[in-house]
């Protein structure tokens, strides 16, 4: 009946009994780990998954609808560079200036671009990458008004978008200036058409958009130039790794030139060697 | 037949290791081992071992045991792997329905934030406006009691990015509750007049229309974001809830599976294990009765029933093999000492009636010599009186050679007493050498035997042996004088036929010493011939082995020579070494009580 020899027999039955065993341990092993690691992925950052940037679309020149619907402007490019970098495909989320922040908070958005100053107040909450771009405050009034400067806004209603820089230099300057009342815009378009409308007097916001935007627009003017030192950076939550990685890809960007490219597209002209268009910059910090 | 023995193995023949083989059918040594000894596996490794050590229903309990403890095991296994994942599960839906729950509720509260509709139409009522103020600041402090909630019950892990905005809210919350502390904290409700109200109303308004409260807006807009991640926490829990069930199952099924496995090949090996030594002890049962090759033995592979069948069954091979052999031998040593005794007996006979005319011959030749002296000198003495001779007498005289006669007569005579002499000698040996006449013990010169028995073989001896004595001191030695005689016969005669089989160009001796060592008497014969190889030492007091031609030899001498040796509980042993010589070594007690006959 034995007709495998003794010895061959036990080792095959004792591999037998090895191998199964092994399944299922290995499968006991195996099984419970799935939820976790699908949970992980979710939350990595990993390299197939898009970069989700947080837009308000219409803030020209940065980010706007073309004449042919397609996403264009500064930040849409610089970002785009920067995805192409990581090599991770955009995906852009357009919501109101107001809701960035929470986005970026609640990490629905990875970072967020809409011209965005960086504060000290902001810096409390969320973190910066390096500025790229230096600008002031600006009055925007219609070009056949008898304004033509914040002398002339005394008692004038003014109007800024909401939460912006304009909006806290406003707020700052209210008693100083003597503007009778302050009304909230969000997004650009919707303040214009008002401005346009007789709706208030002077639209305070951000140089770089208004003049921009007046350019294509001759019934307003960009009348003043409030100096305020603002720069524009991208913004995340704190915290995020993604910040460093993404602020070094800035650096090598001001260094190759391709950031004063997209200024010279944008508007028209190279930046200055001074700014922080050109020049490479340190993380900003909470002082 | 010059045969070399292995002198351990034949110095305690009970214990014969290499029982004996099968007439007609001598296998070689190396080739007589069963084939079950061959087929015998090599037990290692302590499993091998501890599990044959155990008998065969402890084998069978075992087995069961060990498939129904995996059984047991694995179900145990996967209830308590089941439960624990289900547990883990479980806990990690319950915490993430929990701040799905807590989330959607303080979204809820902080959206009733609503100034406008809380204070603007209480504003003219002093006391709803009291209880407007009273309620939104309560509503404001379960929003921060939910939010620290929401806080401790947040799992970072997995969701990470929860606390900063819950950070990022507070301070949002903050900046709300001071505003509208600035607003309606300092307002006395009783004092409140037109001037009063209406700048409340428009701060209302202002603050409604302000970015803290349009940050605080959408704070708690993105929280649905949360809700979301909550809500996708709880599904995936109840995936691995799902999950958890299934490995429950399929550990139990696995385990189930392997314990059934285990258990048929168990039972398969145990069989196995049981069955094989069986079928083994009974096909060496079977050759050894059929063929009758007691070198065979059951291989003992277990220490379990099997193990214990199989020695006793060697044992019982052992006993029988040893009563063969006894059987053999007696009969053999029956057969010879017949024709020993016959012969011994026949030679006895010849000895006594050739003794008697040689004693006449022997007796009288004294008388013959003294006769013819005195007729030799009367012959003398006539010569000297008379030596004047007549002519027919001198012509006679020298006709006989009278002188030569003188001469010639007393040598004949002395050649006749040699002559008679030796066969005197003769007789005497044949009479030492069959002693039938001595059956009984007797104390003898063992010399005198070994003389008589060169004497018998001088006729062998001149052909260019030579012998070289060196007896020692020997005391008499009780024995059967006759059969020692013939063990003495038996291995010189061996002795002369190697030296004149072997073409050495040596001198041919033969050597015999003796000895007394303690209360043995020792006799060692050695011849410088050829030797014996070493593949027949072993074989050489076999009955019936012989090298020699058909015809000359037996096959029984050596076996004799061993059987009588042995009868008087002495010793005989071979040395040899092939191409130099052999001893064969005799070795008697002494004194013997208690023969056996």
């Amino acid at each position: 009946m034995s007709a495998l020899p003794n010895t061959v027999s036990r080792r095959f039955i004792l591999s037998g009994f090895a191998g199964f065993g092994l399944a299922i341990a290995l499968h006991a092993c195996g099984q419970p780990e799935r939820p976790n690691a699908s949970a992980e992925a979710s939350n990595n950052n990993d390299a197939v998954s898009p970069l989700k940037i947080g837009l308000n679309v219409g803030n020209v020149p940065w980010e706007y609808e073309n004449d042919q619907g397609d996403l264009v402007g500064f930040e849409v490019d610089l970002v785009t560079l920067v995805a192409e970098r990581l090599g991770r495909p955009t995906e852009f989320v357009d919501m109101p200036f107001t809701e960035l922040f929470p986005a970026v908070l609640s990490g629905r958005v990875d970072l967020a671009m809409s011209s965005i100053t960086i504060t000290e107040e902001r810096m409390e909450t969320v973190d910066f990458a390096q500025p790229y771009y230096d600008s002031d405050q600006s009055l925007t009034v219609l070009a056949e008004g008898a304004i033509s400067s914040l002398e002339d806004m005394r008692g004038k209603v003014v109007a800024v978008d909401s939460d912006s820089t304009g909006d806290v230099w406003v707020q700052e300057n209210m008693e100083g200036y003597g503007f009778s009342e302050i009304i909230r815009y969000e997004g650009l378009t919707a303040a214009m058409m008002d401005l346009k409308a007789g709706q208030y007097d002077g639209y305070i916001s951000d140089i770089p958009a208004l003049l921009y935007y007046a350019k294509d627009h001759p019934e307003i003017a960009v009348v003043e130039r409030i100096p305020t030192g603002e720069q524009y950076s991208m913004m995340f939550a704190k915290g995020n790794p993604l910040r460093d990685e993404i602020n070094a890809l800035i650096t090598e960007l001001k260094e190759a030139g391709q950031m004063a490219e997209i200024h010279t597209r944008w508007f028209g002209r190279a930046p200055d060697a001074n700014t922080s268009t050109v020049q490479a910059a340190d993380i900003p910090t909470l002082r | 037949m010059h045969i070399p023995g292995d002198q351990n193995v034949y110095s305690q023949p009970s214990r014969h290791p290499d029982p004996l083989p099968a007439e007609g059918d001598r296998r070689p040594h190396a080739s007589s081992a069963s084939p079950a000894t061959h087929a015998r596996p090599t037990f290692k490794g302590w499993k091998d071992r501890t599990f044959s050590s155990l008998s065969i229903a402890n084998k069978i309990i075992l087995g069961y045991g060990i498939s129904l403890g995996i059984a047991v095991l694995g179900t145990t296994t996967g209830l308590l792997v089941g439960d624990y994942y289900e547990a883990k599960a479980r806990h990690s839906q319950q915490v993430a329905h929990k701040q799905a729950q807590l989330l959607s509720q303080l979204q809820v509260t902080v959206l009733q934030l609503r100034p406008e509709r809380e204070f603007l139409p209480s504003i003219w009522e002093e006391s709803r406006f009291r209880s407007a103020r009273t309620e939104s600041f309560e509503r404001l402090n379960d929003v921060e009691n939910l939010l620290t909630e929401v806080r401790a019950s947040a799992d970072l892990q997995t969701m990470s990015s929860m606390q900063g905005f819950l950070t990022g809210f507070e301070t949002e919350i903050d900046a709300y509750r001071s505003d509208l502390e600035a607003i309606v904290g300092g307002v006395d409700p009783d004092t409140i007049d037109a001037t009063v109200a209406s700048q409340v109303e428009r701060q209302i308004t202002g603050l409604v229309d302000s970015p803290t409260y349009l940050r605080l807006f959408r704070f708690s807009i993105e929280l649905t974001e949360f809700v979301e991640q909550a809500e996708e926490e709880s599904l995936r829990a109840n995936l691995a809830l799902d999950r958890a069930g299934r490995l429950e199952t399929q550990i139990i099924l696995g385990s189930m599976a392997l314990s059934i496995a285990i258990a048929g090949l168990l039972s398969i090996y145990i069989s196995r294990t049981i069955t094989r030594p069986i079928k083994q002890v009974t096909a060496v049962a079977k050759e050894v009765t059929e063929q009758g090759d007691f070198s065979l033995r059951a291989p003992v592979t277990t220490q379990d029933e099997v193990g214990v069948l199989s020695v006793a069954l060697n044992d019982l091979i052992q006993r029988i093999a040893d009563h063969t052999r006894e059987l053999r031998e007696t009969q053999t040593h029956l057969i010879q000492s017949e024709k020993m005794s016959s012969l011994g007996q026949m030679v006895a006979g010849v000895a006594h009636e050739i003794n008697n005319p040689v004693n006449f011959i022997y007796g009288n030749l004294v008388h013959t010599r003294d006769y013819t002296e005195n007729l030799l000198r009367l012959i003398h003495l006539f010569r000297d009186y008379y030596p004047t001779l007549d002519e027919p007498l001198k012509h006679e005289i020298e006709a006989v050679d009278l002188e030569f006669i003188e001469q010639d007569l007393p040598k004949l005579l002395d050649s006749m007493k040699i002559g008679a002499d030796r066969i005197r000698q003769i007789v005497l040996s044949l009479r030492n050498f069959s002693r039938l006449d001595e059956a009984e013990m007797k104390a003898v010169d063992l010399h005198e035997g070994l003389d008589s028995t060169l004497l018998l073989l001088s006729n062998r001896l001149k052909l260019g042996i030579h012998i070289a004595k060196s007896y020692g001191d020997l005391p008499l030695v009780e024995c059967y004088p006759a059969q020692i005689n013939q063990v003495f016969m038996n291995i010189v005669s061996n002795a002369i036929d190697s030296l004149l089989d072997c073409g050495k160009n040596v001198e041919k001796t033969v050597t015999i010493t003796t000895n007394v060592r303690s209360t043995n008497a020792i006799v060692q014969i050695h011849d410088n011939g050829i030797g014996i190889p070493e593949m027949l030492l072993g074989k050489l007091f076999d009955p019936f082995f012989t090298t020699k031609p058909i015809g000359r030899g037996t096959g029984l001498g050596l076996a004799i020579s061993y059987q009588i040796i042995h009868k008087h509980h002495g010793e005989i042993k071979v040395d040899s070494e092939p191409g130099v010589g052999t001893t064969f070594s005799i070795i008697i007690p002494i004194k013997e009580i208690g023969f056996k006959k």
